[in-house]
């Protein structure tokens, strides 16, 4: 199942790299990622779509919280499907 | 205030001193000829020269294992810091505190094939913590705050600062970090009450609870509280090699280790517990054999500081987040008092029933009895440091650990050669303890130039090499899996399979000679090959004021038992051959 994650990330050099590399590492494919600024300069918005197992993605979610340039890690897959099942 | 202008090297050096580092493991190369420059004038730490950066990063590792405090190593670019990453990834995978400074090229020949470059920060990344690349000398006294912070809270690990040549001369007046606050990264404090309250009422209502600890007891101090935990509710307790000396082992209620050569015992409490309670342990594989079928019967609890570590690989009952001192503490005062005799007396018969044994009765020297010796000729006090394979397995069963920090061993990682230089890092922290390090012919020749930072030093260490003539671990799998081809796995200079085009000739049966290495690094060296010669052998090491290399030549294709099959669940205990 496709998993949307969303990330608030310190604006460095490297960061990318980090977090691409775990979840690469872990075998899964980035489908889609975008990086933008955010209102604060020191901080970039990160969206991306990752296919792959549920039990193993919620892992990389945890995972992805423990990287120290990680402030906060959403995935927003359970809410996309309620508001498809209300469409 | 302004702060007096310096260089980055002298940044590396404040921010040292300001963590309280007394002792740095390493070895220079142009890219750090600064802080090194600086280093030469600051008395207040030592400065330990390794022959291998390999070496540097496993004796910084040994000296936070022993101490609990961060290790520190300092290396060089390129070659220096690629030799660096077995050592990381062997301290990463056992949650070990330490920091790695690591020299590079200037900022503005970065990506240019420079002499020496390479991608540390890559090539690392997988392997630390965190790691950082410095840009700045202004971010230097932030980083190496913030590097010692992230090294020693919430699950340890290793971190690497990467600092440019340009860097470490450029000057600046940032002021030196005192608090650090990264948004990022806030490991866990405190607990969730309803967790304990729920996991005690759960051990209250047990009638066949099973603690299983690793190396969280370890890390986060707290073999007090466990101990009195189990001893209160008399909760029967197995534990991890990266637990051992968590609990003692001499108590009627230890269990010792469990997975694929733990013992009789641990592995069918665990088949038969009703709840599990994991404290500071991961579920790892060589724990669990075949996950599906890990305790089959029991509800499970997972008390552990890192909350990704919980749910990973096992579903849990009743998860804890928290840190293991704290939760422990917590639940001393929640559970009962309360015996547990038909549970208890079941596993003590069980232990009676099946004991770690060997052949006492061979007069061969067995690699088992050797360990036993020194258990018994130390009076159990020495810090046991091991290399990897065999001989590893039968120091967790033929020595018996009772206080933490007194058994160092790679065991997520596995890796062969870890074991001459942690213990020179632990005897660097406590020059007057016992150090002995277990080691097989093979993995000792990975490190062994090592030894000779213990000899200029003065510090005593005692490795005990048993010598089977084989790379014995492996030997063994390919004795029960793959039908004795012993494949690249002897190491005597006879019998070498066909394909390796060694002709057997009148070398040396064992090359090389271990007396003569010892010796020619200045250390004392010792062979046994009788078993009459063991004690006495042992005892002159011991009472020796130099570091002593003992060769003991063991008998060849001698297994470890009881063995979980790779894949198999922990009730396929292989207990022998026969
Ligand atoms: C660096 C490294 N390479 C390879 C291995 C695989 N390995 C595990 S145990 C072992 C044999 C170790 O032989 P020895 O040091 O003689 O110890 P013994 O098993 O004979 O006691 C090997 C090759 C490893 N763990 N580490
Ligand atoms: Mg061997």
């Amino acid at each position: 199942m496709k998993h949307f994650i969303t990330l608030l990330v310190e604006n460095q050099p490297g960061v990318l790299a980090r977090i691409v590399g775990l979840i690469s590492g872990r075998g899964y494919n980035i489908e889609t990622l975008n990086v933008g600024p955010t209102d604060d300069p020191t901080l970039s918005r990160m969206t991306m779509t990752v296919p792959g197992d549920d039990h193993v993605l919620e892992q990389v979610t945890k995972q992805l919280y423990k990287l120290v340039d990680v402030i906060e890690v959403t995935d927003l897959t359970a809410r996309r499907e309620d508001a498809q099942e209300r469409d | 205030m302004t702060t007096k202008s310096r260089t980055g090297a002298d940044c590396v050096i404040e921010g040292l001193r300001q963590a309280g580092t007394e002792i740095i493991f390493g070895l220079p190369g142009g890219a750090v000829l600064d802080m090194f420059s600086k280093l030469y004038h600051a008395e207040d730490m030592e400065f330990v020269l390794a022959r291998h950066e390999q070496g540097a990063t496993h004796m910084a590792d040994g000296y936070a294992r022993a101490t609990g405090k961060v290790g520190v190593c300092l290396v060089t670019s390129g070659p220096g810091a690629t030799n660096a990453v077995t050592g990381l990834a062997t301290a990463y995978m056992d949650g070990i505190p330490m920091v790695c400074i690591s020299g590079q090229v200037p900022s503005h020949m970065i990506g240019n094939d420079a002499f020496q470059e390479a991608d540390t920060t890559g090539i690392t990344r997988a392997v630390t913590k965190h790691n950082y690349l410095v840009h700045s000398a202004d971010d230097l006294p932030r980083i190496i705050a913030e590097a010692f912070h992230v090294a020693s809270t919430g699950k340890p690990g290793p971190v690497l600062i990467d600092i440019p040549k340009d860097v470490q001369r450029a000057e600046t007046t940032a002021p030196a970090c005192t608090t650090v606050n990264l948004a990022g990264y806030r490991p866990v404090s405190g607990f969730i009450p309803d967790q304990v309250k729920d996991l005690a009422a759960a051990i209250n209502a047990a009638e066949r609870p099973l603690l299983y600890t690793g190396g969280g007891i370890i890390a986060g101090n707290a073999a007090v509280e466990l101990t009195a935990l189990a001893r209160k509710a008399n909760l029967p307790v197995t534990t991890t090699l990266m637990g051992l000396g968590g609990f003692p082992e001499t108590d009627s209620l230890a269990l010792r280790m469990l997975g694929m050569h733990g013992t009789v015992t641990a592995n069918r409490a665990v088949g038969e517990c009703d709840l599990l309670i994991s404290v500071g342990a991961r579920f790892d594989d060589r724990v669990t054999g075949k996950i599906s079928e890990f305790a089959p019967k029991a509800k499970k609890a997972h008390i552990d500081i890192d909350p990704t570590s919980i749910d990973k690989s096992v579903p849990v009952d009743y998860p804890v987040v928290g840190h293991v001192k704290d939760v422990l503490a917590a639940l001393i005062d929640q559970v009962e008092a309360r015996e547990r005799r038909a549970w208890n007396d079941h596993l003590d018969e069980l232990q009676a029933q099946f004991p770690l044994a060997y052949d006492e009765s061979t007069d061969e020297v067995l690699p088992q009895y050797v360990i036993e010796m020194v258990y018994k000729v130390s009076g159990g006090e020495a810090l046991i440091v091991t290399d990897v394979g065999q001989h590893q397995m039968w120091a967790t069963h033929f020595f018996k650990y009772t206080r933490p920090r007194t058994f160092l061993s790679s065991g997520g990682l596995g890796t062969m050669g870890y074991g001459l230089p942690a213990a020179i890092g632990a005897q660097a922290a406590f020059p007057e303890k016992n150090v002995v390090v277990l080691a097989g012919d093979g993995g000792i020749q990975m490190c062994f130039q090592e030894l000779v930072v213990a000899v200029e030093h003065g510090w005593n260490v005692n490795v005990m090499i048993l010598n089977n003539g084989h790379l014995g671990m492996v030997r063994q799998w390919q004795e029960m899996f793959y039908d004795k081809e012993y494949s690249a796995t002897v190491l005597k200079q006879r019998g070498r399979p066909a394909n390796e085009k060694i002709p057997d000739s009148s070398r040396r049966e064992f090359l090389p000679d271990f007396v003569k290495m010892a010796e020619a690094y200045g250390a004392v060296g010792l062979r046994v090959t009788k078993k009459e010669d063991v004690v006495p052998t042992l005892e002159k090491a011991f009472s020796t004021k130099a570091p002593v290399v003992v060769e003991y030549i063991v008998k060849e294709e001698e297994n470890v038992y009881p063995m979980v099959p790779p894949g198999a669940s922990l009730d396929e205990m292989i207990c022998s051959m026969a």
